[in-house]
């Protein structure tokens, strides 16, 4: 099956004060399309570091990745913001929901730099993304009149929006309750299973493993298994 | 969508919100003002130079007559068949020029039988000196420059080439009171253009003010027949030329000069703003644009400044969602289309407060009638703010790019911080 991600032989250090910190340490790996992967590994193991160089938020010292076979390398930083916007999905911990503005428009914000995309393309875009989280009741709602769960589920839609051949996720249940927790899982192996997108997410939730297709281990900037 | 965030955004922090805009509205309504008093004293400037001061809108002498006139008048006084050929070129311009006059300067001594007082003269033809102080302009812009009386009187120089008038200073000083004792009687003494003594006399029509303190003891006008007759000539020393308010006075002058070059003999015209005959306009104009710009620096630099405090700290509360655009694909240069429009449309909203602020504000200032006296200026004039739409669209203009400005600059700062320090901070 096609590799979606690709990473050869990555290094990343990070200055913290006079200490050089080594986050990856020639690490190797490839996540296949469709998949629904997690990584997990201990605080400081390298997986959000990982994460960051996946979805081209950050770059590798050293290395090469590979995402739907084009090296983000050598790419600006212009080309870089067209690649997540069409590739790349994001769901972050803490939501990184806009207060001011309502659920519809949340989800739609990826897709307003499109300029090529009518406004009638984008509105059912957005309201399918709202379906398939189960949120569309909600789009006139801001995201301080929801619960946790249910910001997620916004997070996800807007992931989602643009059809990316890949979804981050850095802890996407972290900040949620267990119950919560195993819906969201439930919905991104739905949507994995119905629209074929490949997930790529760090979590420290045991609990969640059992339900992950594949688990990579991460330790000291190196894949263990 | 961007319009919309960038307008939304403002509504998060509202107090800092206002308090930015509270200071573009201030800095625009001072501009405004600032700009309203210029515009009425540099209007003032211009109505007093062209038709109080019979300079026309454009003078022309001899060459070299302004240095050389009173050492050598003869030589550069306009003869009167050059002065015909003049005419003949201006009938060139009857769909620019109004009306033209002539005029001779000089001093010498005025005397009622019972004192002498030393004066300079300024001639003045009659039918153009009502023309001039019967001028829309001098009502609008130059009432405080001009005496009720002048006005009043006006027609008593019309076809009467006896009448002369004094300033009240020169008629306090001698005691002349209007009209004439039946047994007063004036007369001006000078030397005429062979150098001869020569006095005329003549009759005191009325009172004019020649709006200097330092002019006011000094200067009397008198018809330029009589001086002629004084200095013995049919000629004379300029030429005042007044323009039709639709004509290009720069075009006009371009093309005059033009035309007067191929004459025999060489002429220079000057704008009545040029320092060589209106040294007082230059200095007044100079004062105010030197005190304006000290101004326009002032509140521009406090408007910049809270603009640049305003978008820092908008920024710096803003890190992570900064960070979540760039992460969903927004480039460097929408997310600084964001906030450059949320200052734009903050700005064009202060400023349509201020441009309401300035309106009342104007009006208030000019109802109070509040008189106060100028430097070397004699007598009081009223503090008047005359502000339009030019003035308005300028300052709004200047706002908006003082404001794009700030905005730029920040945002070109602050794109310097790598996307993952955005999304990794914490939002204190």
């Amino acid at each position: 099956m096609e590799n979606v991600v690709e990473i050869k032989n990555v290094f990343k250090s990070y200055q913290l004060g006079s200490t050089e910190v080594h986050a990856l340490r020639g690490l190797s790996l490839k996540i296949k399309k469709g998949e629904f992967a997690a990584l997990i590994g201990a605080s400081g193991s390298g997986k959000t570091t990982l994460l960051n160089l996946v979805g081209c938020l950050d770059d590798a010292d050293r290395g090469e990745i590979l995402i739907e076979n084009v090296s983000v390398k050598d790419l600006s930083e212009n080309q870089k913001s067209e690649l997540r916007n069409q590739k790349i999905g994001f769901i972050f911990q803490s939501f990184n929901l806009i207060p001011v503005l309502n659920i519809y428009e949340n989800v739609e914000i990826p897709l307003t730099i499109r300029t090529e995309m009518s406004p009638e393309d984008r509105k059912t875009k957005v309201l399918n993304a709202l379906k398939d989280v189960g949120l569309e009741e909600y789009v006139h709602h801001r995201p301080d009149q929801l619960s946790g769960g249910q910001r997620q589920r916004v997070a996800i839609a807007r992931a989602l929006v643009t059809e990316p051949s890949l979804i981050l996720a850095d802890e996407p249940t972290a900040n949620l309750d267990s119950k919560t927790a195993h819906h969201i899982i439930d919905l991104m192996l739905e949507l994995n299973k119905k629209r074929h997108m490949t997930f790529f997410f760090c979590t420290h939730d045991e609990k969640l493993m059992s339900r992950v297709q594949r688990i990579v281990k991460i330790s000291d900037g190196v894949i263990e298994s | 969508m961007i319009l919309k965030l960038a307008y939304l955004n403002l509504f998060r922090n509202k107090r800092r919100a206002i308090s930015t805009g509270l200071a573009i509205c201030i800095g625009f309504v001072g501009l405004n003002l600032l700009g309203a008093y210029i515009y009425r004293v540099k209007k003032a400037l211009d109505t007093t130079s062209v038709y109080s001061a019979l300079h026309g809108h454009v003078k022309v002498f001899k060459q070299d007559s302004l240095v050389q006139f009173a050492l050598k008048p003869k030589k550069y006084i306009f003869q009167k068949e050059e002065l015909d050929q003049m005419d003949q070129i201006f009938s060139e311009f009857s769909s620019e020029i109004e009306y033209i006059g002539k005029n001779i300067n000089g001093s010498g001594l005025l005397s009622n039988g019972k004192m002498s007082h030393p004066i300079l003269f300024y001639s003045f033809e009659p039918e153009i000196y009502a023309k001039s102080l019967t001028q829309p302009d001098i009502s609008n812009w130059a009432k405080d420059w001009v005496l009720p009386k002048q006005i009043e009187n006006v027609d008593i120089f019309k076809n009467n080439n006896e009448v002369m008038s004094v300033t009240p200073r020169i008629a306090d000083i001698m005691s002349l009171t209007y009209p004439l004792n039946e047994n007063e009687s004036l007369q001006l003494a000078g030397r005429s253009l062979d150098g001869d003594l020569n006095a005329v006399n003549l009759e005191l029509g009325a009172e004019h003010t020649t709006g200097l303190q330092f002019l006011e003891d000094t200067l009397v006008l008198v018809p330029l027949k009589k001086v002629q007759e004084l200095l013995g000539t049919e000629g004379a020393e300029s030429i005042s030329i007044y323009l039709k308010p639709e004509a290009s006075l720069a075009k006009f002058k371009k093309k005059l000069d033009e035309k007067l070059s191929s004459l025999a003999f060489k002429t220079e015209s000057y704008n009545y703003y040029d320092e060589k005959i209106n040294a007082v306009y230059l200095g007044t104009i100079g004062f105010l644009v030197v005190m304006g710009a000290f101004f326009v620096f002032l509140i521009g630099t406090a408007v910049s400044l809270t603009i640049l405090n305003s978008l820092t700290m908008g920024i710096i509360e803003r890190t992570r969602e900064i960070g979540t655009l760039y992460a969903v694909g927004f480039k460097k240069k929408e997310v600084a289309k964001l906030f450059i429009l949320e200052n734009l449309i903050l700005c064009v909203l202060s400023i349509a407060v201020g441009v309401l602020l300035s309106f009342v504000f104007a009006s208030l200032v000019n109802s109070l009638n509040i008189r106060f006296t100028p430097p070397s200026v004699t007598g009081k004039i009223q503090f008047r703010l005359v502000w339009n739409f030019a003035i308005a669209a300028s300052v709004a203009a200047f706002t908006l790019i003082l404001t794009l400005i700030s905005s730029f600059v920040v945002m070109k700062n602050k794109s310097k911080i790598k996307l993952i320090d955005l999304l990794n901070d914490s939002g204190a």
